[in-house]
């Protein structure tokens, strides 16, 4: 979590263009499923060499 | 040919829901019937209506159907006709206290992660799609279901859910915002960017706060760069990947709901009024008219303004009557919406003020009617215990404005408290304007409540300042 915040300050500059407001919400959901998808590789390949 | 008019469900274009007369319909399109019908019939809303979560519908035959389709042109393009039973009096989240929004996330959240396992999802997760039914919450708009695409890990209504629940109640918990400040402004509730500023620059960086608003806040910055592309979809080759993903959603979710649910540890500033004001042989005295009135009249509805904690809700609930408890105290109506939960009683908290009662709102002012519009008539008997010195006082109404609102109210009878103004508590909150309010005697009471009512009884409380009257309306 911390490197995500420390990634996240170092990526946000100042933008003065229009940004859709909660359009962040959208890509915390994306982060979330895009952890639980890698869980899922993980337990899949777990599951192939330890649990046959 | 009997007249039919909006009740606030026009933005989905499944349906809409319209009155007749008493009874509540929704019209839905054929296309949304023929996707809608099988999931209503699923375990988990079949489920849902039995035990009260969601409203329950009867389709109307085909003969009836037409006829009422012929009695509007915006009808026409409707293919089925359902019924639902009314819900006497709604409220919308922003006479809800903390309690009630928390209570309406659960359920919404607890039906998606249900409808999960059969292929289903919730489409919408919003509170207005919710009603209380006493101190249960039900859902109501039922063609928010539809079924999900088996390749699709993600939730459409997760940036619904946590602009209009889970940021909120994080306000909420932190004493920031009211539920009236969040949702008379914003029916959506609060975009994360407005909730990191009301954090303030170190509370952001802590929990809940960094991952409900702050890193939210900071991925909308990055969404810019991304520009379309964000907004499609993003679908998986594998099903089960795809459902896996979607239940640890659900999961981080339910974490985040765990960790803005409201605490009932801090007084509020009437919650201990009973406990700390006054002598406990003037509760005993105004407890005992309480009861007896109730026993005599035995009302079916009743409004308690002022319910505080509720001990006199309560007791009326207990015996039988449904009662709609009005206060603008969150904290002391958390105790009675605590205690009506615990023992099932049909009471419904309605967090607001009766000299600022909220208005209407939504599109043209007609999605949610104004709360005096609910309230009134609808009451068999009224209780306004210790208020009537605040309308006259703290808010200024004029006595004859306040006889003729309780009689808009109650349909026969009201028993009110009058309070002299020489009166400790009286005098405290007219804060040396003792001249002011001088006018206010017995005397002058009971002639502007006579123009409206009859004294049926009258009982000293309080010797020589405090007295219960039990008024009967006249017809």
């Amino acid at each position: 979590m911390t490197l995500l915040v420390l990634l996240l300050i170092a990526s946000s500059g100042q933008l003065s263009a229009y940004t859709d407001p909660g359009s962040g919400i959208l890509l915390w959901q994306l982060a979330i499923a895009g952890f639980a998808g890698i869980a899922f590789k993980f337990r899949a390949i777990w599951t192939k060499l330890f649990k046959k | 040919m009997p007249q039919t008019s909006s009740l606030p469900s026009f933005r989905d274009p499944a349906g809409r829901l319209f009155r007749i007369e008493d009874r509540i319909l929704r019209g839905v399109t054929d296309e949304a019937w023929t996707q809608t019908a099988s999931l209503l019939d699923g375990p988990t809303i079949k489920s849902a209506v039995e035990k009260g979560q969601w409203i329950s519908s009867t389709r109307l035959p085909d003969q009836e159907a037409q006829a009422i389709q012929a009695t509007s042109r915006s009808l026409s393009n409707l293919a089925v006709f359902l019924e639902h039973p009314r819900i006497e009096i709604p409220t919308f989240p922003y006479e809800w206290i903390p309690e009630m929004l928390y209570d309406a996330a659960r359920l919404t959240l607890d039906l998606s992660m249900s409808l999960l396992q059969e292929g289903a999802t919730l489409k919408d997760a919003t509170p207005f799609n919710v009603l209380f039914r006493g101190s249960k919450p039900i859902w109501v708009d039922v063609t928010s279901i539809e079924s999900r695409n088996p390749l699709d890990p993600t939730w459409a209504a997760y940036g619904q859910f946590h602009r209009a629940f889970l940021l909120p109640l994080l306000a909420l918990k932190s004493e920031l915002l009211t539920t009236s400040q969040i949702f008379l402004a914003n029916r959506e509730g609060l975009e994360p960017e407005s909730a990191a500023k009301l954090a303030g620059p170190l509370r952001k960086l802590g929990s809940p706060w960094l991952s409900l608003a702050t890193i939210p806040t900071w991925f909308g910055n990055s969404a810019k760069r991304k520009g379309d592309s964000l907004y499609r979809q993003q679908l998986l080759q594998d099903p089960e990947q795809a459902k896996f993903v979607l239940e640890r959603v659900f999961r981080s979710l339910n974490g985040q709901l765990n960790s803005v649910q409201p605490t009932q540890d801090s007084q509020s500033v009437w919650s201990e009024y009973v406990t700390t004001t006054h002598d406990s042989d003037y509760y005993s005295r105004r407890e005992a008219i309480v009861k007896r009135t109730l026993h005599e009249l035995q009302p079916k509805s009743l409004l308690d303004v002022g319910a505080n904690t509720g001990r006199y809700s309560i007791a009326a609930a207990k015996q039988g009557a449904h009662v709609v408890s009005l206060d603008l105290d969150a904290g002391a109506l958390a105790k009675l919406y605590s205690q009506s939960k615990e023992f099932a009683l049909p009471i419904l908290p309605v967090l607001g003020n009766l000299a600022n009662p909220s208005p209407a709102t939504g599109w043209r002012n007609q999605e949610c009617a104004p709360l005096l519009e609910r309230l009134n008539g609808q009451f068999d008997g009224v209780f306004m215990l210790a208020v009537l010195h605040h309308l006259l006082v703290t808010e200024r109404v004029p006595m004859p404005e306040v006889v003729s609102l309780a009689a808009e109210i109650t349909r026969d009878w009201l028993l009110i408290e009058y309070i002299a103004p020489h009166d400790d508590l009286f005098r405290q909150i007219a804060r040396g304007r003792d001249a002011l309010y001088k006018h206010l005697t017995r005397e002058h009471f009971v002639a502007c409540f006579g123009e409206r009512f009859d004294v049926a009884d009258c009982v000293e409380t309080m010797s020589d300042r405090r007295w219960l009257f039990l008024l009967r309306k006249r017809i």
